[in-house]
């Protein structure tokens, strides 16, 4: 399995919450590319971990379509959205230990997380293989997990969560919790999984070294891709409905309420504050 | 890694929360598999106590026949054929015997003495023949080894005695008498097995009343069967046939019973006694309420247990939501990802299935060595694998229900840090088991449901109030909560929102509230079943220890207890129960009323003191002539010349004249009543027909052994003298050299005679008696006041069919019927239970007289100690009165504990206990399960700054709070529950309607329980909470595993 391609059109989500609706995404519009690695930055409430969860189809949109591969997932049945999950689709879940059975050795929680491929008749990669791939030490294979230091935890966690070799990898703050040796060591595992593999990986993370370590980022404000970052060069995205969010900086300088103007110069277009209102 | 490997692991990495629910599911395949092996052992110990133990006699069917002039050769081999085919394969071969009746001369000179010639199938190899041999032909007899030494008989002595049928060859001639010849000496050898009800020996020298003389008694004369070829058609025949105990089993049970239907019924001439369908009938009568009873009581044990199965594995399935959102994350379908979770609860219900059934079967062993007669054998049915089978197909069904709605939950929900806030109020389940609770409720009250499934009810009312209880606490504990942290009441604010946060601790509420309840309930059953029990059997003892004996005087019994050591005379006395021959009749029960009072059981208060009311001294008349002057004025009388009628024709036919009768005398009379309550008239005085006179008075009292004056009467003889009135005065009356005064005051009772019968009046002062009288003929009697009349009783039951507004007649001693009257009833009297009546038995001694056949001569003492009855019953023999071993109340308790009902009602100790145990249970398993949690919260705490002393007394204060309301709450439902079920629960096995059950709650074990259960739970409570506390270390909040 090599890496998914991942489209969503007009992606709104809302949360139904004690007499009120929050609308957590608003109309995402994205397109990552099978083997891409992207990181979601935004601040909290943003909508990042729902765009995630999402993306896991651990949830059901309220409205737009979300496509991994070929298989749009609201369409998909419960039993359907169970045989893409774990296989095709990969979750790290924040905090280590979330994603691990305790009274599992590492070595019986990565053939926990291939049982229901085997199941199913898929192949999947041995035990050993999916460990070295992610870095993980092989003499700790068979030990107890308490005996872990954080780092190789989350290596696990990566480790458990490709076990199938997934053509997606999402990831809720993977390297939180890490100290600096062991975050780049998640992230070098995050790579090589995507370099071997060729699987998509989507993160969040409020760390900006992890972003700048992804090719790409997205940072989500107010439940729409508010800028995008690639090769570390950050770039508004128009959205579809051609509103185009300023960075935090320039929405500084540039309030909401301000008119503006647009022009073509050059072959590129200018945008002018106007100083003052023309009609006053 | 395998399947089984990775739940194995699970197991043990939760191994002190999975060793708590082995256990649980252990407890409830032990309720289940007790059920049906308790059901089997009580049962098998009904056949042993009413059957198995029981003494020979009391299972051997007898057959007998009495030779009649139709069938005047009848042997026990003609009864042969009296029992069914069917019926002899469960009983021993018959013992025949053969026994007549006749007298004896002990030694030349002696009055003859009662004796009793037995015949018996094989008696020789029974007896010890310790001079002589065993007799053969007809005539040949044994004598008993303590009449030889007695009279100095011995072989070669000859007795004649006479054959009652035996007809004389001239009219009004004595039959020739039958000899009788010693052959040898025996004594007898105890074997209940043989002998059954048969007593050769044991009355040689005993004195035997007969009439004004007393005899001694004789043992049996054992004779060979030869001895009753001819003759003797009198004699009786009786064939015994002992059950056969080797074939008595449970299934054979109603099998032996049927096959003796009928028996016996194409015979008019012979007699069958067996006793052994009616013991039959109460063994499945037992059986039937066993059957109910246990099941039920082992039902509340059980539902408690599966409830607390189900609560612990919700909690289980809840602390496991983020392994089934792994699960269902990594691919596993809903049904997958929650056998994940549903093998490891699975693997610890079976593996308390095999300890559950070991500890049923340990505790069966312990209650059949322990409370079963001996002989009662263990066995292990198809019906206890079956329980077993069904405990654990319950248990996992409960748990796999329990689990299902988080089994179906959402992956997104079931990744949720914070799982969804459970309803603030009750679920539905929680809403079905209060519904069903109050119509359960409702049903009992209104009376639709009856017997012991009402049992069900408080363990379903205890739920229900527990679950509401919860669901209150919840809402008073989140208020209380915030307003004591807002008036700085730290512990206590943060134990009552804790209280009101974690549905955990409303479950241990529930589970506390019903086991409390259970034990409650259980423990006054037992208590008030064995109240009732004790009761019972004191009212039918009637006293703590009875001696029954073979007296037939009651004079001559209450001399002997009258006679006893001072030590021993205040516990001790009389009592005389007459019980008549006509079932429908009311037995009397004769006896001192101050003393009884003190010594009997359950005698009543009203009316005690009017059964002794004052009464004048009784005058007793010795041997002798009554002399005296007589002096009478008549008003009205016959002269003579009056005609009274006309003269028969002569011969002649002359009609004859007017003819006249020489009047007769108005008789004057007493009456007196002998030692042996013989009444006899005897002549006092006459007055002629004259207007006055005078005449000396000598009356002879004919009383060898002395009288007592009972009365005094007067008669006209004159049959035509409508009316003789006037004055009689009996002056200067002595009787053996003594003055006889009758004319005391208040020394008579009012004449008793109908109306028109006539009128007397006496009067006079010291050995004066004035009689003012009007005679029509009829005898007027007037009675002495030293004995009430009628005779005052308390009543019990109904009065007798004679009763009517001035009284009833009641038999007394002698067999007379006495004139009755109730001064007061009450509802029961000792050893007579409903129907009977209670009367003075020294009143009645004046009177005197026997006691009348059937009727029981008894002491009765307030003490079981052992050495006192041993005492009495050595003092009563010396004074010439035949006892029998005392029974005890104890021992009539004993009788009843050892009934389906008593066993059966003693399963709530086992009840009580385990509910207590599943209560302390699950207030540690709730500990084990969320001690992480909630020590993680309280390091929070500690790191944030409170104090330390504080959140260790807001978790005390939290644990405590819901033991302690569990405990109240449970309390009170096992009180009501008793209230609304015990009137339903059978008592006894065979109902009787005094005395009638004391229900009332049994306030002290109910405290007891109450205590035991704070003490119990609270203390596993308490260490649960210094548990968690010691645990709430900054360092847990760091923890990730």
């Amino acid at each position: 399995m090599s890496g998914v391609r991942v489209v969503t059109r007009g992606l709104v989500h809302i949360y139904h919450a004690d007499g009120h609706d929050v609308a957590a995404l608003s109309g995402i519009d994205l397109v990552v590319a099978a083997g891409e690695r992207l990181a979601l930055l935004g601040p909290s409430g943003a909508g990042k971990s729902t765009l995630l969860t999402l993306f896991g189809g651990l949830l059901r949109p309220s409205a737009g379509r979300i496509l991994v591969g070929e298989r749009e997932l609201s369409q998909l049945s419960e039993s359907e959205l169970d045989e893409v999950r774990g296989t095709e689709i990969a979750m790290v879940l924040q905090g280590a230990a979330r994603n691990l059975l305790p009274y599992l050795s590492a070595r019986g929680n990565v053939a926990f997380a291939q049982g229901a491929a085997r199941r199913r008749g898929r192949p999947v990669p041995p035990v050993e293989e999916v460990l070295d791939l992610v870095g993980f030490p092989a003499t700790s294979a068979d030990g107890p997990l308490d005996h872990l230091t954080p780092g190789a935890l989350q290596l696990l966690a990566v480790a458990v969560a490709v076990s199938c070799r997934p053509g997606l990898l999402l990831g809720d703050e993977p390297t939180s919790q890490l100290d600096h040796g062991a975050r780049d060591v998640v992230l070098d595992a995050l790579a090589q999984v995507n370099r071997q593999w060729g699987t998509t990986v989507i993160v969040v993370t409020h760390d900006p070294d992890v972003a700048a370590a992804m090719p790409r980022t997205i940072t989500i404000r107010d439940g729409r891709v508010g800028a995008e970052g690639r090769e570390g060069e950050e770039f508004a995205v128009v959205s579809a409905d051609g509103s185009v969010p300023l960075p935090p900086h320039a929405l500084a300088a540039i309030p909401p309420g301000s008119l503006v103007r647009l022009h073509e110069e050059d072959g590129r277009w200018v945008l002018v504050v106007e100083e003052e209102d023309p009609h006053e | 890694m395998t399947r089984l490997a990775q739940t194995w692991a699970a197991v043990r990495y939760r191994r002190s929360q999975s060793l708590v629910l082995v256990i649980v599911s252990a407890l409830v395949t032990t309720c289940a598999v007790f059920a049906p092996l308790f059901v089997r052992t009580l049962e098998q110990g009904l056949l042993q106590a009413g059957l198995v133990e029981r003494d020979v006699a009391d299972t051997t069917v007898v057959v007998r026949a009495a030779r009649t002039t139709a069938e005047p050769d009848t042997t026990p081999g003609d009864l042969v054929a009296v029992m069914p085919e069917e019926a002899t394969r469960w009983f021993h071969d018959g013992v025949g015997m053969t026994t007549a009746d006749t007298r004896v001369e002990p030694r030349d000179g002696l009055q003859t003495s009662p004796l009793r010639l037995v015949a018996r199938d094989d008696i020789c190899a029974h007896v010890e023949i310790s001079v002589g041999r065993c007799p053969e032909a007809a005539g040949e007899v044994l004598v008993s080894a303590p009449d030889a030494t007695a009279w100095g008989w011995g072989p070669d002595r000859q007795f004649e005695v006479v054959d009652p049928s035996a007809q004389p060859p001239v009219p009004d001639t004595p039959a020739a008498p039958v000899e009788l010849t010693v052959v040898g000496v025996y004594e007898s050898i105890p074997d209940p097995d043989y002998w059954l009800r048969t007593q050769l020996d044991g009355k040689s020298g005993f004195p035997l009343g007969q009439g004004d003389s007393i005899v001694p008694a004789v043992d049996d004369f054992v004779t060979s069967e030869e001895t009753f070829a001819s003759g003797w058609s009198e004699a009786s025949a009786s064939l015994e046939f002992p059950l056969d105990r080797s074939t008595v089993t449970l299934s054979t049970l109603p099998v032996i019973s049927d096959s003796l239907e009928g028996i016996g019924r194409a015979n008019e001439n012979v007699t069958v006694s067996m006793p052994v369908p009616d013991l039959v009938a109460t063994v499945v009568a037992g059986r039937s309420i066993v059957r109910t009873l246990v099941p039920l009581l082992l039902a509340q044990l059980a539902l408690l247990a599966v409830t607390v199965l189900a609560l612990m594995a919700h909690a289980a399935v809840e602390q496991r939501r983020p392994e089934i959102a792994l699960a269902r994350l990594r691919g596993r379908s809903r049904d997958g990802g929650g056998r994940v979770v549903m093998a490891e609860l699975s693997l610890t219900v079976l593996l308390g299935a095999p300890l559950g059934v070991a500890l049923a079967l340990v505790v069966g062993d312990v209650v059949r060595r322990t409370l079963m007669p001996a002989g009662v054998p263990f066995e292990l049915r198809w019906p206890v694998v079956a329980a077993a089978a069904l405990a654990v197909l319950g248990s996992l069904l409960a748990v796999r229900t329990v689990s299902r709605p988080v089994l179906r939950e959402p992956v997104g929900a079931l990744l949720r840090r914070v799982p969804p806030q459970a309803s603030r109020g009750l679920g539905l389940l929680d809403v079905v088991v209060v519904v069903v609770a109050a119509l359960g409720v409702v049903a009992v009250v209104s009376g639709d449901v009856e017997g012991p499934t009402a049992l069900l009810t408080p363990m379903l009312l205890a739920l229900a109030v527990g679950l509401l209880g919860a669901a209150l606490l919840r809402r008073l504990a989140a208020r209380a909560g915030q307003r004591a942290l807002a008036s700085g009441r730290l512990a206590t604010g943060l134990a009552a929102l804790s209280l009101a946060r974690r549905p955990a601790l409303r479950h241990v509420l529930v589970v506390v509230t019903a086991a409390c309840a259970l034990a409650t309930f259980a423990a006054n059953a037992v208590v008030v079943g064995s109240d009732n029990r004790t009761a019972r059997a004191e009212l039918e003892t009637g006293a703590p220890a009875v001696i029954a004996t073979d007296a037939t005087s009651p004079a001559a019994l209450a001399a002997a207890v009258d006679g006893l050591e001072e030590e021993h005379r205040d516990v001790a006395t009389p009592v005389v129960i007459i019980r008549p021959r006509d079932p429908s009749a009311v037995p009397t029960l004769l006896a001192r009323p101050a003393e009884l009072s003190s010594i009997a059981y359950a005698v009543p208060t009203v009316g005690l003191e009017e059964l002794t009311p004052p009464v004048a001294p009784s005058i007793q008349l010795e041997d002798g002539e009554i002399t005296g002057t007589l002096t009478w004025e008549l008003d009205e009388f016959r002269t003579g010349d009056e005609p009274v009628g006309k003269a028969p024709q002569s011969s002649t036919g002359i009609p004859g004249g007017d003819l006249s009768i020489d009047p007769e005398p108005v008789q004057i009379g007493i009456t007196v009543s002998t030692p042996d309550g013989e009444f006899l008239d005897r002549d006092l005085a006459q007055v002629p027909q004259s207007s006055a006179g005078t005449s000396q008075i000598r009356a002879p009292v004919l009383c060898p052994q002395g009288c007592r004056l009972a009365g005094l009467w007067v008669r006209g003889t004159d049959p035509w003298a409508e009316h003789v009135t006037g004055r009689a005065v009996l002056s200067d009356l002595v009787l053996g050299g003594r003055p006889l005064e009758l004319g005391g005051e208040d020394q008579w009772l009012p004449a008793q005679g109908a109306d028109g019968e006539g009128t007397q009046e006496l009067s006079g002062a010291g050995n004066e008696l004035v009689i003012d009288f009007d005679t029509t003929g009829r005898r007027v009697f007037s009675p002495v006041a030293d004995v009430p009349t009628p005779m005052p009783v308390i009543l019990a039951g109904e009065p007798p069919a004679d009763a009517t507004e001035d009284g009833f007649t009641l038999i007394g001693l002698g067999g007379r019927p006495v004139a009755s009257e109730a001064v007061a009833t009450a509802d029961a009297l000792p050893a007579l239970g409903g129907s009977g009546a209670l009367a003075d038995l020294d009143a009645q001694l004046k009177v005197g007289g026997a006691a009348p056949p059937g009727s029981d001569l008894q002491v009765w003492l307030g003490t079981q100690d052992a050495e006192v009855l041993s005492a009495v019953e050595r003092s009563l023999a010396a004074a010439g009165i035949p006892v029998s071993p005392a029974t005890t109340v104890e021992q009539a308790t004993g009788r009843y504990d050892a009934s389906a009902t008593g066993w059966g009602l003693l399963l709530g100790v086992f009840t009580g206990l385990m509910a207590l145990l599943v209560a302390a249970l699950v207030v540690g398993l709730v500990a084990v399960t969320s001690w992480r949690g909630v020590a993680r919260d309280l390091a929070g705490l500690v790191v944030a700054g409170t104090p330390r002393e504080v959140l260790r007394s807001a978790v005390r204060r939290e644990q405590l709070v819901t033991v302690v309301a569990g405990v109240l709450l449970g309390t009170a439902c096992g009180v009501a529950g008793s209230l609304l079920a015990l009137p339903l629960v059978p008592l006894f096995d065979r109902p009787a309607a005094v005395p009638a059950p004391d229900l009332s709650p049994a306030w002290g074990i109910i405290a007891a329980t109450a205590l035991v259960a704070l003490v119990v739970v609270g203390g596993v409570a308490l260490v649960a909470a210094r548990g968690i506390m010691a645990r709430a270390v900054p360092e847990r909040l760091r923890e990730s595993l």
